[in-house]
């Protein structure tokens, strides 16, 4: 049952309206999940590559100020999106989120 | 001195007596002697007149050894020789060659013992005792002892003759000939002497001499047994070395580089404390499921298994799956019934398997699974023939019988159960990633991504509804402005050409739409009722009913993430009511258009309410229309809390939740006519019942409360009476649908019904005071609220979609201060509930398409408890309200 929440959430976080993309990735760098494929494969690709390594920095430094805390999520924020990596004991969940559109205020 | 040779070959004593007993002198040898061949005689002699060498011969008036004399003579006569030679030389040559230096070495020789014989004269005197001697070292030619002349003639004849000979080659007799060698020994070398040396004992007594000697006794005495010296041997004797070339395998080079983080200490530490038994536990278990699994899906293997963990281990999420399969509740068999009957690819408004698989390719599992469903296949059919064979399996007979009975049936939905996993493999999921996607962090860490995305969409909303003060990066002057305006206005987060505009809108809109709660599902569903959490204030529970599959929904919605529910319960029969416990947050009780009244803990996962009235006695027979939680002291504050609700059955219900839900039924509500038209009719009317669809209780006074009816009489009732009323109140002309108390001034309530009207009452009179009705609303006014800090303010929602609100203080009471209607040829869905926030000035309405939007409100942000209920007070009792003053009526 739970595994049919998270193949729902993962859908709807895939079709929401600002994602751009989504990579999940695994511990050993090996791409899940990702819906970078065809022409955009080398840029799912390159994020596949890099995010794990900035995440584990992150991670290194929580735990380096204080061993008993740990990394939850981290954002960055760009001038063009958004990219955010939650980090799990086997997976890495990357969402890139483009920005918010202009006629979206009101909705 | 005749023989001094005898004499010194009596005396020739071996070299070592002599050097033993007596000291001699050294005297350098002749170390020219080294001749071979032809020189024994010469060196015999020498030897022997050395080794008498203390024997010292007069010579000449000069005291010399004999070995000086022999030397000396030996030099006179070598130099006569030497003359004689140099002419025998001459002759000989012509004649032979070859034997030359031999003929000349033994002339020599020969010559020697002549002269010698010629000089016995002399003392010394080389007897021919020697001869014998020298015949030991020669074979032949003894009689050369004497040489003469004429032995040289014979000689040198014989030199010729051998020297024709030889021209002609060597005979045998040549052959035959003895060849006298001459060996001897060469001078003695002295490498290392150390001569003892004598000392006077007196002397040595003065030097120390005899101490040392005796001392040096005594310590190698010592050294035998003494730990300070080992015995060692040495080599001095380094044999050559020879190089060998080898050649080995080349040796692989690993490198490793670690590096150890202040956490990784941190987790080494941590892990240690652990119980070392209890990881190798769990690891031993892990190692067990994976191979378990494995084998599971062998179709050889033999292990009897339960038709359920096969289908745990082999059974696969499918993407997009149908929500409302969560909903199953499981059949003692162990399959889910309802998945027989929901067909597998129905999706609520999501994505069918297709479209999923198109939008997205999952590279590992489309390598997996072509071979899954192979495995799956050929697993169908091992799960199907064991199923059968398991009778087989010793079992209690009672359990077997069952299990037989079941079999039956199970085989068919086996079957078909089968056929669907086959068609599911297409989209599923591998192992692996099967079992990382089960732990909890996953979903949570979705969960967070999904809010952080919403976050980012609706940020400013987000703000606005927390009514947080928004911070104006650009124009200062504008600050000035607003607050000129009126400090109670907020400022704005926008561009500086909007900025003017959103000003004037906020004065003149004070409803703002933020955003809508929405999702797939709530898409098919009525928004019936709603409430907000006490203790989370962010969340929301709203009750559906589902139009299409005639079910109810309560959408658990949180402020974070408005795309999508936190839990979704579904119940069979369409949910009319919800109600938060004030007690117990956990809890939420819902009414439905069954009669049922369920109450949930939402802390269960389950869907399953954990009590609920379905076969319980005092079952309302029609729709419950509203419930509460009543406490029974003080209204809310007392722990203890009962459910009331009302029904179109006419009852008002009180159930208690000790045991199971027990009623108590509090009112059977009975049409009550007005006087004025009571002449009109002929029969008894106050025994026909009539539906009641909201009550209140009224505050501060738990035992009274108002009971809204279907006829358009609102009654005050006591939980004494359940069959009188204390007090009828007519006025609507339609169904009441609601009626309130104001939660500041319970004097005061409030109703709303189908005759497009809303109409406040104070309980102590029976007239209205006030009638609330917009001339353009033709149509009902399906629910209002009053707001929660603000005492003259409430809110009412209308069928043709529209949202009004309306002040007491201001428009007289007889405009809405703020309307919120469709425009023009719009058309919206009838809005059929309307909340208020507590802990920000938000006001949601639902509708009928299910919808649920947020607005928020500007204007009154300003909430002083205090000046409330004066306010009211000023309205209602202008000349001044006591308190405890006694009902009017009664």
């Amino acid at each position: 049952m739970s595994d049919v929440d998270i193949e729902d959430t993962i859908n709807r976080i895939k079709n929401h309206k600002s994602v751009q993309g989504i990579v999940i990735v695994n511990h050993e760098g090996t791409i899940t999940r990702t819906t970078y494929l065809n022409e955009k494969k080398e840029e799912g690709d390159t994020i596949a590559k890099s995010i794990p390594i900035l995440a584990q920095k992150a991670r290194s430094l929580v735990r380096d100020l204080d061993p008993t805390n740990d990394l939850a999520f981290l954002r960055i924020k760009s001038k063009q999106n958004e990219i955010l990596i939650a980090p799990d004991k086997d997976l890495l969940l990357i969402v890139i989120q483009g920005p918010k559109k202009q006629g979206e205020d009101d909705q | 001195m005749q023989s001094i040779g005898s004499e010194g070959l009596k005396a020739g004593v071996t070299k070592s007596n002599i050097r033993s007993n007596v000291t001699m002198q050294k005297r350098p040898n002749n170390l020219g002697g080294g001749k071979t061949q032809l020189g024994p005689p010469k060196t015999n002699m020498d030897t022997q007149q050395s080794a008498s060498d203390n024997i010292i011969v007069k010579y000449k008036d000069t005291i010399v050894t004999p070995k000086e004399l022999v030397t000396k003579k030996f030099l006179q006569l070598a130099e006569q020789q030497n003359r004689e030679e140099e002419q025998r030389l001459k002759v000989l040559q012509k004649q032979n060659e070859t034997k030359v230096s031999q003929s000349v070495a033994e002339s020599n020789v020969k010559s020697f013992y002549q002269s010698a014989d010629k000089s016995s004269n002399s003392d010394v005197k080389i007897s021919s005792s020697n001869n014998p001697e020298r015949s030991s070292f020669m074979e032949s030619k003894q009689s050369e002892g004497t040489y003469s002349d004429s032995d040289s003639r014979r000689d040198q004849s014989e030199l010729q003759e051998k020297k024709t000979k030889q021209k002609k080659g060597l005979k045998e007799e040549d052959l035959d000939e003895n060849i006298p060698i001459n060996l001897s020994e060469t001078c003695t070398m002295q490498l290392l002497f150390i001569p003892s040396s004598f000392i006077n004992s007196e002397q040595g007594k003065k030097t120390g001499v005899i101490q040392k000697t005796q001392d040096y006794e005594k310590y190698m005495v010592e050294k035998i047994g003494s730990d300070n010296y080992t015995k060692r041997h040495a080599q001095t004797f380094n044999y050559n070395q020879k190089h060998k070339i080898q050649q080995s395998n080349k040796i692989e080079k690993n490198e490793y580089g670690a590096f150890a983080a202040i956490w990784d200490l941190y987790d080494a530490s941590v892990t240690d404390q652990l119980n070392e038994f209890e990881l190798l536990q769990e690891d031993i278990k892990g190692s067990i499921e994976k191979e378990y699994k494995q084998h599971l899906k062998n179709p050889y293997f033999l292990l009897p298994t339960e038709l359920e963990a096969i289908k745990i281990h082999t059974e696969r999420p499918v993407l997009g799956k149908d929500y409302s399969e969560k909903q199953t509740n499981k059949t003692k068999t162990g399959i889910n019934s309802n998945k027989q009957n929901q067909p597998l690819n129905s999706l609520s408004g999501g994505y069918t398997n297709q479209q999923l698989d198109d939008k997205m390719q999952d590279s590992s599992s489309s390598h997996t699974g072509t071979k899954n469903l192979q495995s799956q296949q050929v697993n169908i059919q091992q799960q199907v023939t064991r199923s059968h064979g398991k009778t087989s399996n010793p079992m209690p007979e009672q359990q077997q019988k069952q299990y037989e009975m079941k079999q039956d049936e199970q085989d068919l939905k086996e079957e078909d159960y089968m056929k669907e996993l086959v068609k599911r493999n297409n989209t599923q999921m591998s192992d692996s990633e099967q079992v990382i996607f089960q732990s909890n962090l996953v979903q949570t860490n979705l969960k967070y991504v999904e809010r952080i995305l919403n976050q980012n969409l609706f940020h400013k909303q987000y703000i606005q509804y927390r009514n947080y003060p928004e911070v104006k990066f650009e124009k200062m002057t504008l600050d000035e402005d607003l607050k000129q305006r009126g400090g109670a206005f907020k400022r704005a987060f926008q561009n500086k050409q909007e900025d003017e505009e959103v000003v004037e809108k906020k004065k003149n809109e004070p409803i703002v739409q933020l955003f809508q709660y929405k999702c797939a599902l709530s898409d098919q569903c009525k928004v019936t009722q709603a409430d907000w959490n006490s203790v989370n204030k962010d969340l929301l529970a709203v009750s559906y009913s589902n139009k299409q599959t005639s079910e109810g929904h309560i959408m658990f919605w949180t402020l974070k993430n408005p795309t999508y529910p936190e839990r979704i319960i579904t119940y069979p029969s369409k949910i009319n009511c919800c109600k938060f416990s004030n007690s117990q947050p956990n809890l939420i009780a819902a009414g439905t258009i069954d009669g049922i009244v369920a109450v949930w803990d939402i802390r269960r996962k389950s869907d399953k309410p954990i009590t609920e009235n379905k076969e319980l006695p005092g079952k309302h027979s029609d729709s419950v229309w509203e419930v509460q939680w009543i406490g029974k002291g003080a209204k809310g504050t007392d722990k203890v809390e009962s459910l009331v609700s009302i029904s179109s059955d006419s009852r008002i219900a009180e159930w208690s939740m000790k045991k199971g839900l027990e009623y108590t039924n509090l009112m059977n509500l009975k049409r009550v006519v007005q006087s004025s038209q009571k002449e009109n009719l002929q029969e008894g009317v106050n025994f026909r019942l009539s539906a009641g669809f909201s009550f209140d209780f009224l505050q501060g006074e738990s035992s009274m409360y108002l009971a809204a009816t279907e006829d358009g009489t609102i009654h005050r009732c006591s939980k004494s009476y359940t069959e009188q009323y204390l007090d009828n109140y007519f006025g609507h002309s339609g169904p009441v649908y609601k009626v309130r108390c104001n939660p500041f001034f319970s004097d005061i309530f409030l109703t709303c019904s189908a005759d497009w009207s809303c109409k406040l009452w104070n309980w102590r009179e029976e007239l209205p005071k006030a009638n609330f009705q917009q001339q353009n609303l033709q149509d009902e006014v399906l629910d209002f609220e009053w707001s929660p800090h603000t005492s003259t303010l409430f809110a009412s929602v209308c069928k043709d979609g529209r949202l009004e609100l309306w002040d007491l203080t201001k428009n007289n009471m007889l405009d809405p201060f703020a309307t919120l209607m469709p425009q023009d040829q719009q058309i919206w869905p009838a809005k059929t509930m309307v909340r208020f926030a507590q802990n920000s000035p938000i006001i949601i309405t639902g509708d009928a398409h299910g919808e649920v939007n947020t607005y928020r409100l500007y204007g009154y942000e300003d909430n002083d408890p205090l000046i409330q209920q004066e306010r009211l007070e000023k309205l209602f009792y202008p000349t001044g309200y006591v308190k405890g003053q006694k009902e009017q009526r009664d």
